[in-house]
């Protein structure tokens, strides 16, 4: 009986060609061992960031920080990989280099929402939950998401808006819930011949009557104005910043009702006009 | 001596409604200034709760519970009413303490109360309802950028124990101690109340004694609030309510004094 001689290297062959490179399934399997490596690495890494930074920084913050740790490995392991199969990457970064430039003009506004979406990640100007106003979109309302690419808002009517990143970045942005307390600001006019000091003291008082108009800042009420129908006074009230909508409607309302109940005048716009003597009162001749 | 026993004792006027626990058998009825609460049973396993502000009904609950309904009413941190915005009170002095160099002074304030209705039957405090006895204010300590939300309390500063507005304010002896070289001037006091209680006795409140240590820093001078290192002023016929669970803190008042 003759002896079959089977030629392993016919079928697996000592040695292959990668990407330009002569490469033995040893060193294949070197390869693998170190992506595996930094894949495990890529997750314990992640999994020490989260435990002892992760707790210590905002919910959008971390989920950036998590997702660039962990893929930063895992490209860093995988070029290790390929460079340890003696794959030259010369051609291949030229190639990318030019395809980057050919796809970042191509996704210039993308990588431009990108960017922004990292910047305000830094500057935070907003978090989830911040009632805010992008100013120059004219757009209001509460902050439920802000994704790499885009802001998105429940706008105080409910609706829904989506705002590209690198806008929300650029534009002027007011966050109502930055400070702990805002301010309520309206204006009362009284007629002239009513008595200022009275109606600033029944404004105190109604201010004073309401837990939410804080005592220190002290408000300020003051006459702002002599004008043509009215003595216009400011009020100026500082309440908890969750309360400024509702404080807003009160404030305005019990104003007007204490001011009614003291008897003082309102008026609307009036103008008093002067006959001459010489001239006929058109009233009395009628 | 437990609060059940202070509060069978009722060794203070009957006049008044008292701080305390109560069985609700079939009705009962307690008056706190404005508000009157009214508690009766609807049902083998059911309770009503009612709060009236100046005779108007404001609250009202209904309470399953398959054995007789217990209820505390007790003083609580006054940080509820109208609604929570923030765990600290300012005891504002009407008159500033001006404290000598490396000098110490124990002093009597006020600080505002509110009253909490807690079942306390089911083996752990759950609050039923909680209101005021009179206006609240509200401050900030601080700036509004980097501030505190406080409940805001003017009160004068006694040398003896003063006597407290019945279910508005409870009484807090304060050890001021300046640790600086320099004459100070006190004018507030600001600590966080979340979580802390009171003793009660009848109708009156006591809170846990606080020391106030001045001291210098970097470029300023700040003061540690902290409960009192020296046993609690509160006598044996003070019972600690059940309302909350104590708590200890340290607070430093650095956006001035």
């Amino acid at each position: 009986m003759g002896t079959v001689v089977v030629d392993f290297t016919s079928i697996f062959p000592s040695k292959f060609e990668f990407l330009g490179a002569e490469i033995t399934p040893l060193e294949i399997l070197i390869s693998i061992a170190i992506f595996a490596i930094g894949v495990i690495l890529a997750r314990v890494l992640r999994m020490t960031v989260l435990r002892y930074v992760g707790i210590h920084l905002p919910e959008e913050t971390r989920r950036a920080v998590n997702r660039v740790v962990y893929w930063g490995i895992i490209v860093l392991a995988g070029l290790a990989a390929l460079s340890n199969q003696g794959v030259d990457f010369t051609g291949a970064l030229l190639g990318a280099g030019i395809f980057a430039i050919i796809i970042g003009f191509a996704t210039q506004s993308l990588v431009a929402n990108l960017i922004s979406g990292l910047f305000m990640q830094i500057d935070k100007p907003m978090k989830i939950g911040d009632p805010v106003e992008i100013v120059d979109s004219n757009v209001a309302g509460v902050v439920t998401e802000v994704t790499a690419f885009s802001t998105r808002l429940r706008m105080f009517d409910g609706t829904y808006a989506r705002l590209p990143n690198e806008k929300v970045f650029t534009s002027q942005i007011r966050n109502f819930s930055k400070n702990i307390a805002r301010r309520v600001e309206f204006q009362v006019g009284i007629g002239y011949k009513e008595d200022v000091a009275q109606a600033i003291a029944i404004i105190n008082k109604t201010l004073y009557e309401l837990p939410m108009v804080l005592v220190e800042p002290a408000p300020n009420v003051f006459v702002d104005t002599l004008a043509e129908s009215s003595v216009n006074i400011n009020v100026f009230a500082w309440v908890p910043w969750q309360h400024w909508f509702l404080m807003r409607q009160q404030l305005v309302e019990r104003v007007k009702k204490q001011l009614d109940t003291v008897g003082v005048e309102l008026p609307y716009p009036q103008r008093v006009i002067w006959f001459a003597e010489t001239a006929k009162n058109p009233l009395k001749n009628a | 001596m437990t609060l059940k026993d202070s509060v069978a004792k009722k060794e203070v006027s009957e006049e008044f409604d008292l701080f305390g626990e109560y069985t609700i058998e079939q009705k009962l009825d307690k008056r706190y200034g404005d508000e009157k609460l009214l508690m009766f049973k609807t049902g083998p396993n059911m309770y009503g709760y009612q709060r009236f502000h100046k005779e108007q009904l404001t609250v009202e609950k209904v309470i399953a519970s398959d054995k007789t309904l217990k209820l505390g009413i007790f003083p609580v941190a006054p940080i509820h009413t109208p609604e929570r915005v923030g765990d600290y009170v300012m005891l504002k002095l009407i008159t500033p303490l001006v404290l000598e160099p490396q000098s110490r002074v124990v002093a009597y304030l006020t600080m505002p109360v509110e009253i909490g209705v807690v079942r306390s039957d089911t083996g752990e405090v759950n609050m039923i309802d909680v209101f005021s006895v009179g206006l609240q204010y509200y401050a900030i300590y601080g700036t509004p950028e980097n501030g505190l939300l406080c409940r805001y309390h003017l009160t004068r500063i006694s040398a003896e124990m003063p006597k407290a507005a019945m279910y508005q304010e409870a009484v807090v002896k304060v050890h001021f101690m300046n640790n600086t070289r320099k004459v100070m001037t006190v004018n507030r006091v600001v600590l966080p109340v979340a979580g802390t209680n009171f003793y009660v006795r009848g109708a009156e409140a006591y809170y846990n004694d606080l020391d106030m240590v001045l001291s210098d820093r970097l470029s300023s001078t700040v003061a540690g609030v902290r409960f009192s290192s020296v046993k609690s002023g509160a006598s044996s016929e003070w019972a600690l309510s059940e309302a909350l669970l104590k708590q200890q803190f340290k607070f430093i008042m650095e956006w001035g004094l």
